[in-house]
């Protein structure tokens, strides 16, 4: 594999999934992953509907802990520590590892309520700090010129690709060191599309983004690496300029030749 | 007909996509239109009766209508008397504004627990309780606030014989139901990904329930609390019998006061004659009427702050409306704007400054989890609190009654030897009556609500009607009993049947109905509409199928609430219903007996055993109710379940 | 795939509330009322209730429905023609006529009407009496007699009794304590005809003057069930009130009963049988359309109502027998019947 933004040693913040098998009731969503997440890079998650992209992704931030009937076996590793273990508290583990979600989700507040929620709960009520966590979150989601000068306006009046940058923005508040998206773009229109792409290029200089995603193109033009799932199982994983250009399961070469998903 | 075929027919060779005259669409939306605007056929019936009464009241040279507005002292009968109507309002004020203090809070606190960390299991035996005590008859708790409550603050806090806070608790734990059901269904309906959203980012479980999913729910809180202090302010039976019945200008809680909905009861119900004590009852019904419709104009606007989290724009247009009565009311909700704008740069001020004194620790997650546990204690207990009054209740009242309790009870007529006396066509006339409510309050409240949620515009009529029918809902319920006398019996000729008390009932809870269902259709998301719109269907198409069979647990819960209501009270059929006959009603236009009316009697007689037989009658009205919710349980439970958005 | 299932639940939905229904009508039919007898409706006042029930339930000739809401209801239903039988504690007034737009002149003041109000004529029928009984806290031994001039101390307005030691003929009895009164409020017939015998002119103008409960000063503490007051009076060792007398012959042990003085020393025992005697009693009414002919069904109600089997049952319900009141009621009003 040939390794792009080559860092300094910093194995520990890449993510380790070793071995990881998930499962709703009887239904065996994801099957033996095994998968190494570079830090301070990008990672795309591929596949055909249903393949267990986002069951993956989720279980990562401990999301899948709110469903009734989910059981997740196997180790996240993280930081030197297994993300998946039970002693691990998730509420304090999202404020590291952030979600943006498909459908954009703003709060029913104030774009400030929004983006200042995250840190109001973690202890900083208000005032002179909190308005720069704002505008700083809003700059870095290329948002804050757009609405910069109307803060105290609702969310929910906001456009469908502005909602997503709040979204982000809200995510990027609480200075997580990984940021989880799942098909970020799949409600989105061209334009705004783009502008979350570029945006994503910017995160990645501090961020590792885990980005699941529909749409093979984007995976190109965003992803460092790339994994191609079917089925809950990982069929490829490499780099994304190898696995587009010369996959080396069938499988996967079917998928990107458009042959079924 | 010809000619129309033709024009269609050219139409379509023309341009197929030409507005057709969808005749059928047309012609259910103007049923529900005619549905929404029965509410204002009620209320100008409403209004009728209360102004006719009114104007004799007025117009009488014995008043003053300065002093009405503004006196002290509430003596309507005798030489010299003095009608102030501010010893009313404060009764009402009293008891209706601390039954609310107490009752929403703990209601808003057990929805929370219902709805955010309850079980499964737990839910679906505790809701189906809370809809019981709605069943309750106000009959029920007024002796029970009298007998159990009164003695207990006399014993420990020294107040009088009759007493407000009697009453104050009683109606507190009265309007629970209403606040506790609406709210978690609010709640509920908020959409799963705002919860998962708010945990994404690192919030406990506590945190999201109240600083995502409360402020989420909060036009359908809100609602609930309205509905709840509407049933508080128009509640008679209770009041009368455990408050007092003597006007006091007081806010203790440990006086006896009277508020003004007991006032119109007493002499509605009473032997003065007609004269000027009967007359300053419309009078009194008439503010009452007035006051319920600012309450709700201003908790509107501030639906809509909460909501939006934002500042309610001035969007009036430049063209002004010269009543004064609307300028007044503009000017009262600025100011009330004002006001809560302030405390939020008050706030916020006061952010900067702990900052800047003290060096901000976060709050740590010890300190979080800490928060945590104290909130879910508080609400578990609140529930605890709620279930404990109520087994209280329920065990008094069975081991009250069980005794009478036989197979010759349930097939017997009413005697006056308690030994014979049986409730067979008391049941059969609740039944009945219940049958005939439905019929009527579900298609006309249903209707109602889907007029004004999915095809009305957003003008002044629109929501002008809104208001009109969430008024209706503080109404007193002796109004109702008065309108239905004269409108149903009288004009209409029905005579005192189970029609007449039918409609009566009809009227009664149709807001709850309109209310509900509102909420309900506005927790559905727009995207539904949307998708269903995009494929080409109509408006009613769209509604029928897919807003509606979505929005049916919640509608479900109006329908249930607003029967246990109706099969409950007894104020609007004290002049309809009889309290004896030989026979069982045949036709919807015979007399009948029901089931609140009996109890009411029969609470009220003098000899013990009849008390008994009241026991008796209530835990059959109970086990009746019961089984209505659970049927109905059955059904929302199941469409709930299904639910995947 | 919702429209599937929702059909199957109102489907469900339809059957269930079917099989109620068609339950409850087969039960009806099954307890036979296959007679159709005349029917009759009764309404008004809430103590003449109890004992139309007791008749309605005796009189087999006819089904007759039976109501409260108050003698106002009960004169208003039967002027409006929604009542055949009009139940009323109190008289007729003038005010009731107006109500409904007639003149009220045409009503006297003994209750009766000179002329018709929408078509009916309302014809007064006294069908028994009240026995009016003052009641006392168990624990009161110094008020078990009291006199018309001494109630009207402790009940009005002019110069009230505010310690019990305060009231005329028992400075040197009674306790030196607040007295606290339990009593029907002004919506009560009850009070109404307590008034009228303490207060001169009470009703008129020129009232001599007020109840304690239109003083306001607190004493009075009124309530609209008679059941709350004897409860309130056996709590409360220094408290009076009164209310009709089945109230105290349900429960004699719970409250102790005054023995009344019109004027002077003559203590009248409050009781069913003494009630020739004893001064506050008050007669209840049923009023008519008109007097009705020999064919008409209400015309046998009445004759069975004063008749000894009708009054028979007067007594068991908690009221006075109008035989024990004045033999005359009985046979001037049956004749009128024939």
């Amino acid at each position: 594999m040939i390794l792009k933004n080559q860092k300094e040693s910093q194995i520990s913040e890449d993510i380790q999934i070793k071995n990881v098998d998930v499962y709703y009731n009887d239904n065996h969503a994801i099957k033996n992953v095994t998968m190494n997440i570079k830090s301070k890079c990008v990672t795309a998650l591929i596949g055909p509907s249903g393949c267990g992209k986002t069951t993956l992704l989720r279980s990562i931030n401990r999301m899948n802990d709110e469903i009734v009937g989910c059981r997740t076996t196997g180790a996240i590793i993280w930081n030197n520590v297994n993300i998946l273990g039970k002693e691990i508290d998730p509420v304090p583990l999202r404020r590291k590892i952030g979600m943006v979600f498909q459908k954009p989700n703003p709060f029913p507040k104030s774009i400030y309520d929004n983006i200042a929620y995250g840190s109001r709960i973690h202890g900083i009520r208000g005032g002179k700090k909190l308005d720069i966590i704002v505008e700083k979150s809003l700059k870095n989601a290329a948002l804050w010129e757009e609405v910069g000068d109307r803060l105290e306006e609702s969310a929910m009046s906001l456009s469908g690709g502005q909602q997503q940058r709040l979204c982000i923005a809200r995510t990027l508040s609480i200075e997580p060191k990984v940021i989880l998206m799942d098909e970020p773009c799949s409600a989105l229109d061209p334009i705004a599309t783009a502008k979350i792409e570029d945006l994503i290029d910017n995160l990645k200089k501090n961020y590792t983004v885990i980005i699941v995603t529909h749409n093979m193109q984007q995976a190109a033009r965003v992803s460092d690496y790339t994994g191609f799932f079917y089925l809950g199982e990982l069929i490829e994983y490499g780099d994304t300029e190898q696995i587009f250009e010369n996959p080396k399961m069938e499988l996967t070469e079917n998928y990107m030749t458009g042959r079924f998903g | 007909m010809k000619i129309v075929k033709k024009i269609f027919k050219k139409a379509d060779e023309e341009n197929p996509f030409y507005m057709k005259f969808n005749f059928r669409e047309k012609i259910i939306v103007f049923l529900l239109f005619v549905s929404a605007s029965a509410a204002i056929a009620i209320s100008i019936a409403i209004i009728y009766t209360l102004a006719e009464g009114s104007f004799s009241f007025f117009t009488n040279p014995l008043v003053n209508f300065l002093e009405f507005l503004t006196g002290v002292k509430w003596i309507p009968s005798g030489n010299n008397p003095s009608f102030g109507i501010l010893p009313l309002l404060s009764g009402t004020v009293l008891i209706a504004g601390g039954a609310l203090l107490v009752g929403a809070p703990l209601g808003l606190a057990a929805a929370v627990f219902l709805s955010e960390f309850a079980g499964y299991k737990l839910r679906s035996i505790v809701k189906p309780i809370i809809e019981i005590l709605a069943g309750i008859p106000s009959i029920v708790y007024g002796f029970f606030a009298l007998m159990f409550i009164s003695p207990i603050l006399r014993e420990y806090f020294n107040a009088n014989y009759f007493n407000a806070a009697s009453a104050i608790v009683v109606i507190a734990i009265m309007i629970l139901p209403i606040v506790i059901s609406i709210s978690d269904d609010a709640m509920k309906a908020v959409p799963n990904h705002l919860r998962e959203t708010s945990l994404a980012l690192g919030a406990t479980k506590w945190e999201t329930a109240t600083k995502v999913v409360l402020p989420a729910a909060s036009s359908g809180i809100i609602a609930s609390v309205l509905l709840g202090l509407a049933r508080a302010i128009g509640e008679t039976m209770v009041v009368v019998l455990a408050a007092g019945s003597i006007a006091n200008l007081t806010l203790n809680p440990f006086e006896e006061t009277m508020t003004m909905s007991a006032y119109i009861a007493k002499v509605a119900t009473g032997d003065i004659p007609p004269g000027i004590a009967v007359s300053a009852g419309f009078a009194v019904g008439l503010v009452l009427f007035i006051i319920t419709y600012f309450i709700n104009t201003i908790a509107a606007r501030v639906v809509i702050q909460i909501k939006t989290g934002s500042r309610v724009k001035k969007t009036r247009k430049s063209k002004q409306k010269n009543i004064l009565i609307i300028s007044i009311i503009e000017k009262i909700l600025d100011f009330i704007n004002s006001i809560s704008n302030l405390f939020k740069r008050v706030k916020n001020k006061l952010g900067y400054l702990r900052n800047n004194i003290r060096k901000s620790k976060s709050l740590t997650l010890k300190r979080r989890y800490l928060n945590q546990r104290i909130g879910i204690t508080l609400i578990s207990g609140s529930i605890i609190c709620v279930s404990i009054f109520l087994i209280i209740l329920i065990v008094n009242i069975i081991f009250s009654g069980i005794d009478g309790i036989s197979s010759s009870f349930l097939t017997s007529f009413p005697s006056r030897f308690s030994s014979k006396a049986g409730i067979l066509p008391v049941i059969m006339g609740s039944i009945y009556l219940m049958l005939i409510t439905l019929i009527f309050a579900a298609p006309l409240g249903i209707g109602a609500a889907i007029y004004l949620n999915e095809f009305a515009k957003d003008t002044h009529y629109t929501r002008f009607l809104r208001r009109i029918i969430q008024n209706l809902a503080g109404v007193p319920s002796i109004v109702f009993g008065l309108m239905g006398l004269t409108i149903f019996v009288r004009i209409f000729n029905f005579g005192p049947s189970l029609l007449s008390g039918g409609l009566t009932l009809t009227i009664m809870v149709l807001p709850i109905i309109v209310v509900t269902t509102e909420e309900a259709l506005r927790a559905i998301p727009y995207s539904f509409r949307e998708a269903s719109l995009g494929v080409g269907s109509t408006r009613w198409q769209t509604v029928r199928h897919h807003v509606l069979p979505n929005a049916t647990p919640g509608i479900l819960t109006g329908i249930i609430l607003a029967l246990s209501r109706a099969i409950g009270e007894t104020a609007p059929l004290l002049f309809i219903a009889a309290v004896f006959a030989k026979t069982i009603p045949s036709t919807i236009f015979d007399g009948f007996l029901a089931l609140p009316t009996q109890i009411f009697y029969w609470t009220t007689q003098p000899q013990v055993e009849f008390h008994t037989l009241a026991a008796s009658t209530i835990i059959i009205l109970l086990i009746i109710l019961l089984a209505m919710n659970t049927i109905a349980i059955i059904i929302r439970q199941r469409a709930q379940a299904r639910r995947d958005w | 795939m919702i429209d599937e299932k929702n059909k199957k639940i109102v489907k469900t939905n339809v059957l269930i509330v079917a099989c109620i229904t068609m339950g409850a009508v087969v039960l009806s039919g099954c307890v036979g009322q296959n007679e159709s007898k005349p029917e009759l409706i009764q309404t008004g006042s809430s103590t003449v209730l109890p004992l139309a029930i007791a008749w309605a339930e005796e009189f087999d000739d006819a089904d007759i429905s039976v109501s409260g809401g108050g003698s106002s209801h009960g004169i208003n239903a039967l002027l409006n023609g929604d009542a055949d039988l009009g139940d009323a504690s109190r008289l007729l007034k003038g005010s009731d006529y107006e109500k409904i737009g007639c003149d009220p002149n045409l009503v006297k003041e003994d209750g009766t009407a000179s002329g018709t109000c929408n078509g009916v004529q309302p014809i007064k029928w006294i069908v028994a009496y009240d026995v009016l009984v003052v009641v006392v806290n168990n624990d009161n031994d110094w008020a078990s007699e009291l006199n018309y001039s001494q109630l009207y101390e402790i009940f009005t307005d002019d110069n009230p009794a505010i310690y019990w030691d305060d009231v005329t003929g028992l400075n040197d009895t009674a306790p030196h304590e607040e007295i606290e009164i339990y009593a029907p409020d002004e919506a009560s017939g009850t009070y109404d005809y307590f008034f009228e015998e303490i207060i001169p002119n009470w009703g008129k103008d020129n009232q001599q003057a007020n109840s304690r409960l239109d003083l306001g000063d607190g004493v009075y503490h009124p309530s609209a069930d008679d059941n709350v007051i004897l409860n309130a009076i056996r709590d409360n060792q220094y408290a009076i009130g009164y209310f009709g007398f089945a109230y105290y012959k349900e429960n004699p042990t719970l409250v102790k009963p005054v023995w009344i003085a019109e004027d002077g020393n003559k203590y009248e025992e409050p009781s069913l049988n003494n009630v020739a005697n004893y001064p506050i009693a008050r007669p209840l009414h049923i009023y008519t359309n008109g007097i009705p002919k020999n064919d008409n069904i209400i015309n046998d109600y009445l004759s069975y109502i004063l008749s000894e089997e009708g009054q028979d049952i007067v007594p068991e319900v908690g009221y006075v027998r109008l035989s024990l009141v004045n033999e005359n009621l009985i046979t001037d009003q049956l004749s009128k019947l024939q």
